[in-house]
């Protein structure tokens, strides 16, 4: 399987599993962490899936008509956006770290 | 790099356990949150219901028996209002510091001290051996379900609690926080200090009745040289509320009309809950308070009623001598009844516990004022029926049944109208108002009262106990109006010349709002235009301002002391047709002068004898005093002021308020800002900010500003309610769900603040949740 393929499956079962648990969202992050292969690409892909999570969340709340009043509990819903990315971002870099050298290179 | 790797892993652990709670919280799909009830079929162990809701969130409930329909009510009303139901609890509880902090300590040590907890458990005592005991029994379990299998409102998340289960003396004490915010006054008190602040001349201003023509019983034919021939009283109020019921003669449908909206408190959620109960085919629908398993304002098949606060001093206070911790009573020294009760706070260090002393005396509990003990009588600190009542409301068929269950309405008394599909209409203002006896003589129940000496003690009145109630003005002498041809009442006296005190002026509303009533009823029926639910709806709206009428003759007498500007202003008053709407300037500049010409006349001799502006007289009074009364001179200048130079220099100010906040008009000023509990921490439960007509004094009344004492919040009509029994109409100020991601959750507010409606109808329709017999 392609290294994106690998990423994608990860997004894929990271996202379903958060539907459910925001433990989602750290096996997400590691998955797509051990997919890339340094640890640059981790970090973008962890910081990319957890954008995912949120904006599908917002599709999600924008279907159901509930979108505006998410938005207007600002610092919260933003702080929902923070804690998303915090925690896929990280995860993603662990796995990296024990997967493969660091590189610069892609 | 494994270093790197191990140390990422600690990151992450760090960030864990430092956010564990705010993910459970606030994480894309899974956060508590986002969470809502989803529950379609629920088991209830009293039988087959079904709730409909429909296009407002408004359930339609419908039961194979009573209490099968009281279980479905608590399960709907917990899920649209717990939130609210559990902090009203705590309230009256004492518990609110437990939750939310040490700020609220002082307000559990006062509702402890009264001790309603004591006064609710009084009600049940009597209540449990009734027909409502065991349905207060089975919607306490509809909301312990709830509380049990259910998401819990975004609320308890944010403030990291959950409620405790629910019985049915929450149920009664709801009551009594209704009662208490209608009749809890410490008038008596603050009349004391008044007089030793200012002096006993100072009474001039709180006369024992203000001298109207509009009481709600009249006693003479009214017309518009009456209504120019207006003295003394009435002013500033917190809440009221309007009602009235025409007779059929006068509807173009023949059948009686009845309208009703009560002024509380403007919060989200509101004040009230509206639902649909159909039960063996009949149909009761209406608003009731959230924990409160019936309907207190509303309509049957048969018929419709609806309240406004009498008013009426329900309320003592008593003084003794003291003697090492015993007080003096009738030849006796008694040891007062003594509990300490514990409170737990939160602190910034964690949880603390905190105790609070009850004390109560033969007359009541004991509370601290001026240094000394003052017990406190209020009617509704024992055991009251006024639930029951409502409940024979809600089961009336005729006169007879709803006069039944008058009876039984204890406390707040309340200026009950009525109108029924037979043709009948009422006023009766139920209630027990108590007689106060000193030597003998009846007095008057405004003074501070020789406890010691058993002076104005309430004969049959057993606090927290069973009361017999044979000191209080029975049922049948209480001045009512059976099918009279039209009645109003907006809290003004109920009647003049009664022969009981119900309360003094101050006990009373302005008349204004009684007197702008009465004016549009007299002239439709004067006119021969029949009327109909249009035509009541136009009242509710009707945003005519006596006080402008009354006021703006004062303003351009005043015009020759005011400077070129200020008089530019006033004269834009002249053209004015004295309505308090959003988009004009004439009402922008009365309504600011008016607060200034009130501030100025009153506020230097208030404020410097340490009184604020709660002890202020009616704007009844204000307008009815003489151009040279001692009140328009200023203490603080060498010259003698009069109502002329008050009024330029209230101009004068009101000039440069407007120039500085720079408003245009009026709805730049009189904003709707409907505010929730939590709104000093977190906006977004608020309600969305809009322009208003309306003033305090208008009968589409909105009080952009109301003292509640802590802080300004504002209050207006709660609910609307029209009914001629062939199309009646509704709106509450905001949305029936309490939960904020609701459609509901304030999808009829900008209905309600421009003057709309909805139909108040038995038509069962909506999303369907069934109740299901649980083995």
């Amino acid at each position: 399987m392609r290294d994106w393929t690998k990423v994608l499956v990860g997004f894929a079962i990271g996202l379903i599993i958060s539907y459910f648990h925001w433990v989602g969202l750290i096996v997400g992050g590691l998955a797509v962490g051990i997919a890339s292969r340094n640890l640059r690409t981790a970090l973008a892909a962890g910081l990319a899936f957890g954008i995912m999570v949120w904006l599908a969340f917002i599709a999600m709340l924008s279907v159901n008509g509930m979108a505006g009043k998410f938005f207007a509990m600002s610092p919260l819903s933003y702080l929902s956006l923070l804690l998303t990315v915090v925690a896929t971002t990280i995860s993603a870099s662990i796995t990296n770290f024990f997967s493969r050298p660091v590189s610069s290179k892609t | 790099m494994k270093k790197f790797g191990i140390l990422s892993l600690i990151l992450l652990v760090l960030f864990l356990a430092a956010a564990y709670n705010y993910l459970n919280l606030l994480a894309p799909f899974s956060g508590s949150l986002w969470k809502q009830s989803e529950e379609k079929v629920i088991p209830s162990p009293y039988g087959h219901a079904e709730v409909y809701y429909d296009e407002y969130g408004v359930p339609h409930i419908v039961a194979e028996n009573e209490k099968a329909m009281a279980f479905a009510i608590g399960y709907v009303q917990a899920k649209d209002r717990l939130f609210q139901m559990d902090l009203y609890r705590r309230l009256m509880k004492g518990e609110l510091s437990e939750v939310f902090g040490e700020a609220f300590f002082d307000s559990d040590v006062f509702h402890i001290k009264m001790d309603f907890v004591g006064a609710a458990e009084a009600s049940w005592s009597i209540l449990k051996k009734t027909e409502l005991g065991e349905l207060l029994e089975a919607y306490s379990d509809g909301v312990n379900y709830y509380i049990e299998h259910n998401e819990l409102p975004a609320e308890f998340k944010l403030a990291g609690y959950k409620p405790e289960k629910w019985r049915p003396e929450d149920t009664l004490i709801m009551g009594k926080e209704m009662a208490w915010g209608l009749t809890g006054k410490f008038w008596d008190l603050k009349r004391a200090l008044i007089v030793e602040k200012l002096g006993e001349d100072a009474l001039e201003l709180y006369p024992e009745y203000m001298n109207h023509s509009y009481p709600i019983i009249r006693t003479d034919v009214v017309n518009k040289s009456l209504l120019d021939w207006l003295k003394p009283f009435e002013a500033k109020e917190g809440i009221g509320s309007n009602n009235w019921v025409v007779s059929g003669k006068y509807t173009k449908n023949g059948k009686p009309m009845l309208a009703n909206d009560p002024h509380l408190l403007l919060i989200a959620p509101p004040v009230w809950y509206e639902m649909h109960l159909q039960l063996n085919g009949e149909n009761v629908r209406g608003v009731t308070l959230p924990g409160v398993p019936v309907v207190i304002i509303g309509m049957n098949d048969y018929v419709a009623w609806g309240f406004t606060n009498v008013g009426a001093d329900v309320i003592d206070f008593y003084y003794y001598v003291w003697k090492d911790g015993k007080y003096y009573y009738k030849g006796q020294w008694l040891e007062p009844e003594k509990e300490i009760k514990k409170v737990r706070v939160k602190t910034g260090n964690g949880y603390e516990e905190r105790e609070v002393v009850v004390e109560k005396t033969v007359h009541g509990p004991l509370i601290d004022k001026y240094g000394s003990k003052v017990a406190v009588a209020w009617t509704g600190l024992t055991a009251t029926t006024e639930s029951l009542a409502i409940y024979k409301y809600n089961h009336a068929h005729n006169i007879t049944e709803f006069m039944e269950g008058l009876r039984y309405f204890d406390v707040p008394a309340q200026n009950v109208v009525y109108a029924d599909i037979y043709g009948n209409i009422m006023y009766y203002p139920a209630g027990k108002y108590p007689i106060r006896l000193i030597n003998g003589e009846e007095v008057a129940g405004n003074i501070i009262f020789n406890g010691s000496a058993g002076e104005g003690e309430w004969r049959g009145f057993n606090p927290y106990g069973v009361s017999t109630w044979e000191g209080f003005i029975p049922f049948e002498e209480i001045p009512h109006l059976i099918n009279p041809e039209y009645v109003a009442t907006a809290n003004q006296r109920v009647v003049f010349g009664y022969q009981h005190y119900l309360g003094d002026s101050m006990y009373f509303a302005d008349p204004y709002r009684g007197m702008r009533i009465y004016e549009m009823l007299d002239n439709a029926v004067n006119s021969g235009v029949k009327m109909t639910p249009e035509f009541f709806m136009e009242m509710q709206r009707d945003v005519y301002s006596k006080p402008a009428e009354f006021f703006t003759p004062y303003i351009f007498e005043a015009e020759g002391k005011m400077s070129e500007k200020a008089r530019k202003y006033a004269e834009e008053l002249r053209e004015w047709d004295l309505r308090m709407t959003k988009d004009s300037k004439e009402a922008l500049i009365f309504s600011i002068w008016l607060k200034n010409f009130i501030n100025e006349t009153f506020g230097d001799k208030f404020y410097s004898a340490g009184l604020d502006s709660s002890f202020y007289p009616h704007l009844y009074t204000l307008q009815n005093l003489d151009k040279d009364s001692r009140w328009f001179d200023d203490i603080r200048t060498p010259e003698k002021e009069n109502r002329d130079d008050i009024a330029a220099r209230a101009m004068e100010l009101t000039v440069k308020e407007i120039e500085e906040k720079e408003y245009r008009v009026y709805g730049d000023y009189n904003k709707l800002n409907i505010e929730h509990p939590f709104s000093s921490i977190v906006k977004f439960f608020d309600y969305p900010s809009m322009p208003m007509n309306g003033s305090d004094y208008t009968v589409f009344n909105f009080r952009r500003a109301v003292d509640w004492g802590t802080g300004l919040s504002q209050a207006g009509s709660s609910w609307r309610m029209i009914v001629n029994f062939d199309r009646n109409y509704c709106i509450i100020p905001g949305g029936n769900s309490g939960n904020y991601f609701s459609k509901h959750y304030y999808d009829q507010l900008e209905m309600w603040a421009n003057g709309k409606y909805k139909s108040l109808d038995f038509e069962v329709r909506g999303e369907k949740i069934v109740f299901e017999v649980s083995k």
